[in-house]
This record gives structure tokens, C-alpha cells and sequence, in this order.
């Protein structure tokens, strides 16, 4: 799957805490994403295998409110996750060069 | 009323996603818990970004082949698909001189489903997918294509215009919306007959004026239209076979005047388009 900074971003918040399943409006505060970019992601994610959705387990009556959507991380997609955040991330912050610095004199 | 307003932005973004996808519901609860935390500006704000939302795996319109590819086949495929199988035809007809009709009724059921294979084939790259712009595109398509054919000299269904137009249309929007949740063989075949059942009812539109009246004084002695003899009018233009229960002078009038197979196959050119191209969005991940 191709990552986009966007995605990226999605993911690193589902990485945050692996065992915290997000609804879409926590997704966007904390990617600080819209709406219109978070749900094609997790459309795709899930595609991928990367995420799973589930209907919240609780009678709307009793919470008061419409029952919500929930996302979670598979164990297959917490481990693609690092390993392409990793990787994006040693191609955004090359290593160091070896090159010898020459101090003034 | 902000909260309405947002609802209707959910319900217009929703319209752009699988049916069953279950993303409306899902989206108006964030709407509903946005607009039980008092956050007004932030649940208009949800809602509205949700118009721009595409399905993820939805082909991106552009400057590209793919969009130039729907672009011809939406508004001339159902004409060349109509342009070939009369090519070849009249083609098969200077080199056997007369066709036998067995011949006929073969080369149009290949036709029929080279069509059928065309439409599917191309629907499954169309980059329009939603059924209404879908029904519009084809059904335009093929009205336009039957009046070229009927203004430049071709035998066609004139009153008959008025009742397979827009049956075509509500048959085409009909096929991609169950498209978008059953299998899409058992739609194309519900689309087809269904179709068929609307070009019955337009040979009966179409002829049913001569009801009554006595065949011409030229025309060998026998009955003239009958009634009751309706639904089988289209059955004998399509398939040349009145099963012994038309006039000689109805089957005489009808095969002059009246030529279906154009229309039967650019119809299954557009009922396999867009079952394939509206089929194909709902084919794509659906959240459990």
C-alpha cells in the first residue's frame, strides 16, 4: 500500500496506543485531518487489512446517542504500520554524513 | 437547523458510497455526538468535508485515458456496438446473397452478448459510477443514437419513443442501484427482461392506432390488427415468429416497419455498462 503523509498520519495515531479503538471524529483531532480525507484512508486501510471497523457494543437508548463506528489496528497492521512508518521515516531524516567536518582554523 | 443542514451535507456525501457501506449511519452519529458537545462550527465542519470524500478505491477524473475511455464509450459505444453488428451483417448478407434466418437469429444472439461483454468490460474502468449520472449518460446515449438512426433514413419506433425512453432510463437507474447490493449477473438479466417487457409495451404504443382497421384494398383478403394480438408484436420483430398467432398483414406491416435489434443490443450494451460500473463501487472495501 502506498503511503501518503496523510496516511502516515492516520497511522501514527492508531500507534499511539494499539489497543485504543478510534472513531472518526478522534481520528481527525488528533491527525488534525478533515473529514473528507480521514474515511478514504480507513476505507483503504481496511482494504489493505490494516484496520478493522466495528459498531459499538451498546444500546443507543441507554448512551443516549447513535451508536458509533470503531477502528482498530490488526496485529498484521500494527506491524506494517511501523515498518513503513520506519522506513518513511529514514527516507525523510537521511543519516548523518561521514564526510569530515573541517574546523577554522 | 445547523444540525439539518449538516445532516443534508452526510446525505449527499453519502450517495457517493456503497449503499450497504453503512458510512451515513456512521456519520450521523459523529454529527449527533458533535452536536450534543455544543460544537455547532465543528460538526458543520465534519459534514461539510464529507462532500469531498471519494470511496478509496474510486478512479480519479481527470485529464486522463481512463476518463477519455468513459467519456467515448458512455456517449458511442451503444452506436458502434449497433454500427458493427449492422457491418457485419450487411457484410454476411452481399457475400451469402440472402441470410437465412437461422443465420440472422445466431449472428444477433453473439452480437448480444459481444455487446453485453463490451458494456461489462468498459464499465469495469468507467470513472462515473454513481446510478444516476450513469442512467442519464447511457440512456441519453442510446435515444440519441435512435433518433441519428431514425432521421437518417432507419426503419425505428416513433410513438413507441414516449414509452421506451423513459423506460430505459428507470430500468438503467433501477439495475445500477440493485447493482450497488446483489450480483450482478442476476441484475443484468433482470435489467434485460425487463427491458424487453418495455419494448413489448412500445410495438403496442406503436401499432395499436391500426387496431380495428381493415387491411388495404391492395393486401390479400384476411384480418387486419388485432388486440389481442399486442404482446406478440415485438416477439415477432425481434425473433421473426408469430407462433401462429398473428395476422399475415400484421406480420407483414410490423416486419416493414419496424426493425428491434438495434435497440435490444445498444440496450444490453447499457444495462451491462452500467450494472458493471455501479457494481464495481460496491465491489470495493465496505467497512464492517
Amino acid at each position: 500500500m502506498r503511503l501518503t503523509i496523510p496516511t502516515a498520519r492516520v497511522l501514527s495515531v492508531f500507534l499511539s496506543d494499539v489497543e485504543t479503538a478510534r472513531y472518526g471524529v478522534d481520528l481527525m483531532e488528533q491527525s488534525g485531518l478533515g473529514s473528507g480525507t480521514i474515511y478514504p484512508i480507513l476505507q483503504k486501510l481496511q482494504a489493505a487489512g490494516w484496520v478493522t471497523a466495528a459498531w459499538e457494543d451498546a444500546d443507543a437508548a441507554e448512551l443516549g446517542r447513535p451508536i458509533r463506528r470503531y477502528y482498530l489496528l490488526t496485529p498484521d497492521g500494527v506491524e506494517q504500520a511501523r515498518q513503513k512508518l520506519a522506513e518513511l521515516h529514514q527516507v525523510t531524516n537521511p543519516a548523518p554524513s561521514s564526510a569530515k567536518v573541517v574546523k577554522p582554523a | 437547523m445547523r444540525q439539518a443542514v449538516a445532516r443534508l451535507f452526510v446525505d449527499a456525501a453519502s450517495r457517493r458510497w456503497p449503499a450497504d457501506s453503512g458510512m451515513r449511519q456512521e456519520w450521523l452519529a459523529e454529527v449527533d455526538y458533535l452536536a450534543a458537545q455544543h460544537k455547532p462550527g465543528r460538526m458543520l465542519w465534519f459534514a461539510f468535508g464529507l462532500t469531498f470524500a471519494r470511496p478509496g478505491s474510486a478512479p480519479v477524473v481527470g485529464f486522463n485515458w481512463r476518463t477519455a475511455g468513459t467519456a467515448l464509450f458512455m456517449l458511442l459505444g451503444p452506436f458502434a456496438v449497433f454500427a458493427a453488428s449492422a457491418l457485419v451483417f450487411n457484410g454476411l448478407a452481399n457475400v451469402l446473397e440472402i441470410l437465412d434466418y437461422g443465420v440472422q437469429q445466431a449472428g444477433l444472439a453473439a452480437f448480444a452478448v459481444l455487446a453485453g461483454a463490451a458494456g461489462w468490460w468498459w464499465g469495469r474502468w468507467s470513472v462515473v459510477s454513481g446510478p444516476f449520472p450513469l442512467a442519464l449518460g447511457l440512456g441519453v446515449s442510446v435515444t440519441a443514437s435512435m433518433l441519428f438512426m431514425w432521421l437518417t433514413g432507419g426503419r425505428d419506433l416513433v410513438a413507441g419513443y414516449a414509452v421506451w425512453v423513459p423506460g430505459l432510463l428507470v430500468t438503467l437507474l433501477l439495475v445500477a442501484r440493485l447493482a450497488q447490493r446483489r450480483r450482478n449477473v442476476f441484475v443484468l438479466a433482470i435489467g434485460i427482461a425487463l427491458f424487453l417487457v418495455i419494448l413489448d409495451v412500445a410495438y403496442i404504443a406503436e401499432f395499436y392506432h391500426a387496431v380495428g382497421d381493415p387491411p388495404p384494398s391492395w393486401h390479400a383478403a384476411g384480418d387486419g390488427f388485432t388486440g389481442a394480438h399486442a404482446p406478440m408484436w415485438f416477439v415477432f420483430a425481434l425473433t421473426n415468429q408469430s407462433f401462429g398467432v398473428m395476422s399475415y398483414y400484421e406480420s407483414f406491416v410490423i416486419s416493414e416497419d419496424a426493425f428491434p435489434h438495434g435497440i435490444v443490443l445498444m440496450g444490453v450494451f447499457a444495462m451491462a455498462y452500467v450494472i458493471r460500473a455501479a457494481g464495481r463501487n460496491a465491489t470495493m472495501a465496505k467497512p464492517a
